[in-house]
């Protein structure tokens, strides 16, 4: 079986090496790994770094966001014959163990789509951040009609067909409703499984503050306004 | 008895949907945008030669002045076409997204060859990492 991890990366080249050293090293029997980076137009050496850790790296010229990159990182993994796609933040948040954990209900058939969620056991999550994933995910079901433990998890799981039928068409954080969105219009089955976060200073400065948030929320209800292309 | 404004008003008016009619024709602008035009500069042709009408329409509408029902119609207006814009630039943003990816995937040797029919049965020979 052939998994690709697909890490969104954009200016993350104090994480990046560390996170693909993580991941490649984690076992996972009968599996054949693949990292793909989607370095977003980054201007630092995010790109040089991560290829010099073996994984693929596929280049934005411009800065799209991290829809945008997980579009690309996606169809990177399909086109490169990936059988399970798993998607994973490049800052270093997940715990690389909880990769074998998301992939599991797919290997077994269980679900065609898999959530890693912060929320289920939100220890250790600022208390600000898990209100915010709250508000968040009372967003997603106001919005899209779906609901989810963690709407904004990075770190998702899907099996080829899933993810060859997830269209992802948003640049931004909001992707992350968009994809919930998605499993909800194509009736995938999907499955929350409880993830670890590493919080740290870095961590916590790479993910969505307030403001963000906010323009998340409006991006995502323009979203639903924009013609699909 | 009409007065120099009016003149000028009305013949903007013919002018501008004229101009509305043509874009409309040389396929410039869709048929929403057309018949808003129409609607718009026909309004203001309306109310230029019979002001009356304007106070008529404000108060049906609870509104004691036609100078105060011009300003919350023109506010109106500019939140719309503010809104069309920003909708316009998101669709913008999104080709630019598709654009990119071509070019990154061809880079990284996961492009379609030319003749390929966009299926990834056609399985594209992957270069070598550099």
């Amino acid at each position: 079986m052939k998994l690709a991890v697909v890490i969104p990366a954009y200016n993350e080249e104090f994480a990046i090496g560390q996170v693909i050293q993580q991941v490649m090293a984690v076992d996972l029997p009968g599996v054949e790994k693949e990292i793909i980076v989607v370095n977003d137009g980054s201007r630092d050496k995010t790109g040089d770094i991560a290829r010099s850790k073996g994984a693929l790296v596929v280049r934005h010229l411009l800065n799209r966001g991290v829809g945008g990159a997980l579009g690309t990182g996606i169809e990177a993994a399909l086109r490169s014959g990936a059988d399970v796609v798993v998607t994973c933040d490049a800052d270093g948040q997940h715990s690389p163990d909880d990769i074998g954990r998301v992939i599991e209900p797919i290997r077994s058939g269980r679900a065609d789509a898999v959530v890693g969620s912060r929320m289920i056991d939100p220890g250790g999550m600022p208390w600000t951040r898990r209100v915010a994933n709250h508000l968040a995910n009372l967003a997603t079901w106001i919005i899209l009609g779906v609901s989810t433990t963690d709407s904004q998890s990075g770190l998702r799981a899907f099996s080829r067909s899933a993810a060859k039928r997830i269209r992802i068409t948003t640049n931004k954080y909001e992707v992350c409703s968009e994809i919930s969105g998605e499993v909800k219009r194509l009736h995938l089955r999907s499955i929350d499984i409880p993830i670890k976060t590493i919080y740290t200073e870095y961590s916590l400065s790479k993910g969505q503050g307030f403001r963000v948030g906010l323009k998340t929320l409006f991006r995502l209800i323009l979203s639903k306004l924009v013609k699909q292309s | 008895m009409i007065s120099v404004a009016q003149i000028f008003l009305l013949s903007l008016a013919v002018l501008a949907m004229g101009v509305a009619v043509l874009w409309f024709r040389q396929r410039k602008i869709g048929s929403m945008a057309f018949l808003l035009w129409l609607f718009l500069w026909g309004g203001l042709a309306l109310v230029v030669l019979f002001p009356e009408s304007a106070v008529v329409l404000a108060h049906l509408l609870g509104i004691s002045k036609a100078t105060d029902l011009a300003l919350y119609l023109s506010v109106i207006l500019i939140l719309f076409l503010l809104f069309r814009v920003y909708v316009r630039l998101e669709q913008v943003d999104r080709e630019i997204t598709q654009i990119v990816r071509a070019v990154a995937l061809r880079e990284a040797g996961l492009g379609l060859p030319e003749t390929g029919h966009g299926g990834e049965k056609d399985q594209p020979g992957r270069q070598p990492h550099e």
